[in-house]
């Protein structure tokens, strides 16, 4: 027991000293290099095993695909028609703005990043991106797929990575609305990792099945608009004075490589 | 080696645990990896090992910096002090036993830490109805791995075989 007793005090110590200096940020620098050197690996088998996911993925889902691949070419002929209307309403709507002399609207600054690891711990969803305070991010900025939909916040920023808590977060908390007629606000929480729901909608607003939900605007930081998901279920109780809507997510975020960081 | 599980475990295995990849996600690479090297290399070493893992880790993680060195730090030395007072050295079943109550010890060092800085306030912390499911993975997967690592290093090395004095 002896000859372990002086390697078990070094051991303490060094992790006491370790702790202290990574709140003192005196180990900020090393950490950042650490996690510098590491990236370009992490993100090389981050992508194999993605490719590897995905693979398997679409080997067994392929004869569904061709089935919906149908149905996908009878709805985007029928959004090609919306499109073409939706084009004549565009353009008569900027001709009447430039005759109304409105102020133009400002276009969305965003910067892409790699997920560089997946969940990094059993008690939280949350993944690391190799984007951080030296690419102009701050804590709370929103973070997009591609096509816009809203998957978290940035939630811890360092020189050269962040991390980015998901919507299906437990500690995920987002204001947002329903695309009802009364634009319902309310707050999208995340539900132990699983998935998220609305909480604080009024007994008296009417909220229906497949009701898109998208962000208010309430959060500086995180634009008006993003789309988020739709609504499942809904859960009354008559004797509370809220109820909760349970979402549904729009896009997997199991499948994700890229992601959008919007810029304030 | 420290770097190699790190990356392995949390780059590789994390991206899985997500879909279809759930037992390779309940697979700890860093208790396997420390059960073997505590009958392969001197105590000094292992420490070595056990804290640099819980450095990456506790950089990469959500949780309150230093719930995973403690955690590893913990596990390590009482791993030693198991083998050194009460299992015999180089033997196939005090190996596979040291593996099961290193899942064991680890995380109760690990939810000991997580719920005490919880309970302070300076933590965020809960465990979903799955998180046991995962210990118990744990159990068989570390035991078919340290089977698998005995064999091989059995194989390639006289350090698993037993000394007979004559």
């Amino acid at each position: 027991m002896r000859r372990f007793f002086r390697p078990i005090l070094v051991g303490i110590a060094l992790v006491v000293i370790l702790i202290a200096t990574h709140y003192l940020r005196w180990l900020a620098p090393a950490e950042n290099l650490l996690v510098k050197v590491l990236a370009p690996a992490q993100e090389r088998l981050y992508g194999l095993t993605s490719g590897l996911r995905n693979f398997h993925n679409n080997w067994l889902t392929k004869r569904d695909l061709l089935a919906e691949n149908e149905q996908l070419a009878e709805k985007l002929k029928n959004y090609q028609i919306d499109q073409a209307k939706l084009n004549n309403l565009q353009a008569e709507n900027d001709l009447l703005k430039k005759e109304l002399n409105f102020v133009q609207e400002e276009k969305t600054k965003f910067i892409s990043a790699q997920i560089v690891t997946g969940v990094s711990d059993p008690a939280s969803q949350s993944v690391v991106i190799n984007r951080g305070a030296k690419d102009g991010l701050t804590k709370g900025l929103a973070v997009v797929e591609d096509s816009g939909i809203l998957l978290g916040k940035i939630y811890k920023v360092s020189d050269n990575f962040s991390t980015v808590l998901l919507l299906t977060d437990n500690n995920s908390k987002v204001a947002a609305m329903l695309q009802n007629s009364t634009k319902t606000a309310g707050l999208v929480e995340g539900q132990f990792g699983l998935s998220f729901s609305m909480t604080n909608i009024p007994q008296t607003e009417a909220v229906q099945v497949g009701d898109l939900v998208v962000t208010s605007g309430l959060e500086g930081q995180i634009p008006k608009g993003l789309l988020i998901a739709e609504v499942a279920t809904v859960k009354e109780v008559e004797s509370e004075i809220f109820k909760t809507a349970i979402l549904k997510p729009i896009i997997s975020f199991a499948d994700l490589s890229y992601v959008l960081v919007i810029l304030p | 080696m420290a770097l190699l599980v790190f990356i392995v475990q949390l780059t590789f295995w994390g991206n899985q645990s997500a879909t279809g990849g759930r037992f390779i996600a309940i697979i700890n690479l860093f208790l396997v990896v420390l059960a073997l090297l505590l009958n392969l290399i001197n105590f000094k070493k292992v420490l070595f090992f056990a804290l640099a893992t819980g450095l990456f880790f506790d950089l990469y993680s959500n949780l309150t910096f230093g719930v995973f060195l403690f955690s590893h730090l913990l596990t390590a030395l009482v791993l030693t002090l198991l083998l050194f007072n009460f299992f015999t050295n180089r033997s196939f079943y005090s190996l596979l036993l040291l593996g099961i109550i290193a899942v064991a010890v680890y995380h109760f060092f690990f939810l000991f830490f997580a719920g005490l800085l919880y309970l302070l306030n300076l933590n965020s912390f809960f465990i979903k109805a799955d998180y046991f499911w995962g210990v118990f993975g744990q159990f068989i997967s570390t035991a078919i791995l340290l089977m698998i690592g005995f064999l091989i290093i059995n194989k390639f090395s006289r350090r698993f075989k037993p000394s007979f004095l004559n």
